[in-house]
Parts: C-alpha cells; structure tokens; sequence
C-alpha cells in the first residue's frame, strides 16, 4: 500500500528535477544558438562582466530579454490554462476559451489597422480587448452561477462576434494587414527589457495566487455541490480564478500576440505525467509552459535562418497534432 | 431536541415552484429518510436544507439560526451534504478525498495541523477504509467509493449529514454495507442523517422515520408502520402492494400499477 504514494512522491521530484533540468538546458541551449555564434566560455565570460564588447550587446539586451519574456509568457499561458481547465472541469479548455484570444486580436487588430503611428499602444490594447472580452463573456454566462457549458457556449459565441470584425478590418484594410501577420500568430521577435518588465509582475501575482488557489481548485473538481458542501463560496472562488486565469493570458498575449496551444497543451501534458491534483499541476505546469515557449522560440529562431518563424507557428505546428491525439484519446475513453 | 429545522420552505427552479411550504424539525441523533416518487421534491428539500438551493421563501434553521445569515464554512462545519452520485477525478488517493473534509476548518493559508490528520485518520477507520488509504477513487468498488465519500464528509465534523441517494447505482450487498455504516454512525457517534431513499423497504429498515413527499408537499410523516401501509403507497406511488412485518421491521411486495 505505501508504495503507491512514495511511487508519486517519487514521480513528482524526478519530474521536478527533470524540469528544472530542462529549463536550465533551455536557457543555455536559447542564449548560445542563434545568427552571431556565442559560446558557452563567451556566455559564462559576458555573465561575469569579464566580456563587454558585440557579444555581450546581443545577449544581454537582445537574446536574454528575449528568453526570458518568452519564459514568463509560456508560465502565464500554462498557469491560465491550467486553472480554466479545473474551473471549468474541462480538459480542452484553455485561455481563447474565455474570450482572450479574440478580445485580444480585435482590439491589437485596430490599433495596428486603424492607428498605425501609434503602434506602441498594441500591447495595452491587447491587454484590455483580452480582460474586458473575458468579463462580458463570463457576465453573459452568469445565471445564478457560472456554469462551465454556458460559459464555454458564451465564450465560443463572441469569439465568432469579434471575429467577424476582425475579418471585416481585414478585407477593408488589406493593404495594411501584412504588418499584422506576425502578432497574430505570436512572436517573441525584438522583445526588450521593457517587455520583461511588463509581464513580470503578472508573473509573480499569478504563481502567487495560483499557489494558493490550487487548494481550492481541487476542492472545485470535486463539483460545484460537493465544493459548497465543503463550505467553499463556489462563485466567489470561481470568479476570481477566473479572473486570475484572465488576468494571466491578457499579459502573456499583450507582449507576445495570439500565442496559442501552450494554455492547452502544457497542462494537460503535465496532468498526464504527474496528475490531476493541482498543488502539483500548477507548478509544475508553470515550469513546463516557459520550457516549451523557449524551446519553441528558438527553433523558430533558427529553423529557418535566417528567415524567423513567429513562436506560434512553431507551436501550432507541434500543438496542433497534439491536440488532435488528445481528442482521439478522450474519445475512445 | 430539534437542532435543525426548515419552516414555510419553497423552492423551485426558474419559474417552476418544486417545494410548497415545506415546514419539518429534526432532532438529534436520528435517522430520517425522505421518500416520494420522481419529482415530487426530495432532492429539492435535501438541496435547500444543505443551501445548495437558495428557497424562494422561507428559512432553515440550525439551532435556532438561520442558515441564511451564517458564511459558508460555518455551515459547512455543521451540516454535511453529499448530493446523489458525486465525481471526482479518478486519480484522486483516498486519504486526500477525505481530507478535503477539512476545508471548513481551514483559512486560506493555514497548513494541516495534527488534529486535522487525526480526524481524517478517524474518519477512514470509521468507515472502514484504513487500508485502503492509498488507493485511488478509480481502483474502489462502487461501495468503497460511496464509503470513501461519507468519510470526506465525516472530515467535516458534522453535526448532520444529508445525503441524496446515497445507494443509487450499488448492488444489494453495497447497498447494506452503506447503510449498516450510516446506523453505526448513528448509534456511535450520534450522527444525525436526512437522507433521500427510492428503496422503500430500506427506508424502512434503517430510518426510524419516514417522510413521504408528493407534488413538493410533504403528504406524510411518521415511523414506518405509520407511513409504510397499502393504502399509502397507493396514494403516493400508485402501485398495489401487500405489507409484510417480520423480524420486527416492515416490508412492502409491490403487485403491479394496474
């Protein structure tokens, strides 16, 4: 009997070792690829403050801030999906699902159709298409609770609305759509300093209430009467998650553009390795989504060099057939 | 003594009034079963004495308070509820099932003290699951996993337990296994239990009171030889039958509705 949850507990720190592992991989093998050549000896020399010349302009402020905002994009994305997918009690959820997606690339969509000198206002739009587009849906949603069909149903409906506009900008203004094309499909490309401090603090208030929601995400998986009976104010909880995951991917996609599947994705494969109780899932998902982001950037990188893919070519182009055998697995289960 | 009460409760969903005026008292350390045919109201009532159900009009008291003006946990800390057939993610490990029963007790950051663990640890040897701590929900009978269940909610402490169908779905023998557990609660630990039966003659054997419901009113309310007669099963199920009393407990044989 014993062994089974030493046999977990096992599992979780290998996974854990292994992530950390990985993430620190990632970094090395992210900051040393790319079109100038540098070298282990040349990072470790420019990280000491032993090397200040060329090199150490692009790692420091070009590669490194690009890294790194792709981490925290890929931790926020993965935190969001992991927790609308406990809310909502649905393993394909993730954060398009509360209208992020769509809010997001309408709003980005106009300013870089509609106010193309003021392109600088992209990532405050996005962040606010994303939050606001998420509460409508959730308010539209909301009967006397906020029952996850009708939110998905709610989510999928103006999703459909706001994409209508957005074909309309994109037929009306298609001389101008080609300098939409990378931030729709999400890219990390020329990310600065500046980004990293955008995100950064959505970062910290996600792992932060995050970490201390996964108590209550668990007790919300046992169903919304279960959860009441357990004596947790069900629509309070659940709004605020909500919120929470809203707040998550409006940061993630307001730096980076319509990133997707890593919301989808990285939970669930971290669900698949380490299980459903989310006092892991969340972190370890956390962990997993800045893995994933800065593998993929920098094979979007270099795949093609020295032409760059957008990051989010690159993950649909390993997300989506992931998905695809995801749902032929819940199917025939 | 009646600690737990609901009086003038209606109930209903949208437009569509399910409980009409419903007023009982129950007292302490009793078991009480609610039987009726298909809606006639019992979840209903079940689901508005838990607050799982906001009334539309009337209260639910708990030693004299009503529930309506006590947060959440509080109530929770006192009144167990497990509606029929609950799910949970089949990789959930028993003794973590069981100690989400501790969340009333719990603030958002406080960690599981030691008189949490021994109440958990109480609460599988209670229902018999001591060895079975470390399986999953997914590996247990549907019997255990019912057991599994009550435990989470023995966690809690309650004062009363309401439980929906609690036997829904298991053969026979889980059926008594349940049960059995349930009146050695009561008998022990003086654990009050509503719970919601379609068994009549189950009702019967384990609930010293029957409450039949029909059309969300309750039609009668008494002991089983009150309540379990041929003329009242006709008038609240619509179905003949003859009544057998052996061994000191009351049985009814259904005939047929024609």
């Amino acid at each position: 009997m014993r062994e089974i949850t030493d046999s977990d507990a096992k599992r979780r720190l290998m996974t854990g070792a292994a992530g950390l592992m990985l993430l620190a991989a990632g970094f090395v093998v992210s900051v040393i690829t790319g079109t100038v050549d540098i070298s282990v000896g040349d990072m470790a020399r420019i990280f000491t403050g032993v090397q200040t010349d060329g090199m150490y302009h692009v790692l420091m402020n070009i590669r490194l801030p690009r890294i790194i905002t792709g981490a925290f994009v890929g931790v926020n994305l993965a935190l969001s999906g992991a927790i609308l997918q406990a809310v909502l009690k649905n393993p394909l959820a993730d954060p398009g699902i509360v209208g992020v997606t769509a809010g997001a690339g309408l709003f980005a969509m106009a300013v870089m159709i509609l106010l193309p000198s003021f392109t600088h206002l992209v990532p405050p739009a996005a962040f606010i298409g994303a939050f606001v587009t998420s509460l409508v849906i959730y308010f539209l949603a909301y009967d006397g609770g906020a029952h996850p069909l009708r939110l998905i149903l709610a989510g999928v409906a103006l999703a459909a609305f706001l994409g209508a506009f957005m074909s309309s900008l994109t037929v009306l203004y298609s001389d101008r759509v080609q300098g939409t094309v990378n931030w729709m499909a999400g890219s990390l490309s020329g990310k600065s300093w500046i980004h990293v401090k955008m995100i950064l603090p959505y970062t910290l208030l996600g792992l932060f209430g995050a970490g201390i929601g996964a108590r209550y995400l668990n007790i919300l998986m046992l169903g919304d009467d279960v959860a009441r009976g357990l004596g947790l104010s069900v629509e309070r909880v659940k709004f605020m998650l909500t919120m929470l995951a809203a707040l998550l991917a409006a940061s993630a996609v307001s730096v980076a553009g319509l990133l997707g599947f890593v919301g989808l994705i990285v939970p669930h494969i971290t669900r698949l390795i380490i299980g459903s109780d989310n006092r892991f899932l969340i972190p370890f998902s956390a962990v997993f989504g800045g893995i994933i982001v800065i593998f993929a950037d920098t094979a979007a990188r270099v795949v093609f060099a020295p032409y760059e893919l957008p990051v989010g070519v690159v993950m649909a182009f390993v997300g989506a057939p992931f998905f695809l055998y995801l749902l032929s697995r819940s199917s025939r289960s | 003594m009646n600690f737990f009460a609901c009086e003038n409760l209606s109930a209903g969903y949208g437009r569509k009034e399910v409980l009409k005026n419903i007023t009982l008292s129950f007292e302490k350390g009793r078991i009480a079963s609610v039987i009726g045919p298909n809606g006639s109201g019992k979840s209903t009532l079940l689901k508005c004495m838990g607050r799982l159900l906001k009334p539309s009009a009337g209260c639910v008291y708990l030693d004299g308070r009503s529930i309506s003006s006590m947060t959440d946990s509080a109530i929770a800390r006192s009144v167990g509820i497990l509606p029929q057939s609950p799910s949970a993610p089949g990789d959930i490990p028993v003794h973590c099932l069981v100690a989400y029963g501790r969340n009333p007790h719990k603030k958002a950051l406080s960690s599981f003290t030691k008189e949490d663990r021994e109440t958990v640890e109480w609460a599988m040897h209670a229902t018999g699951l001591q060895d079975k701590r470390f399986l999953r929900l997914g590996q247990l009978s549907g019997g255990e996993r019912q057991r599994a269940w009550i435990a989470m909610a023995l966690a809690q402490r309650p004062q009363i337990l309401l439980l929906d169908e609690p036997t829904t779905y298991l053969d026979i023998h889980h059926q008594f296994e349940v049960l059995e557990l349930l009146e050695k609660l009561n008998t022990s630990c003086g654990l009050t239990v509503v719970m919601v039966m379609h068994d009549l003659n189950l009702a019967s054997k384990f609930s010293g009171r029957l409450i039949a419901m029909k059309d969300g009113q309750v039609l009668l309310d008494g002991c089983a030889e009150e309540v379990l007669t041929e003329e009242n099963i006709f008038d609240i199920f619509r179905v003949k039958s003859r009544i057998v009393d052996m061994d000191g407990s009351r049985a009814a044989m259904y005939m047929g509705v024609a």
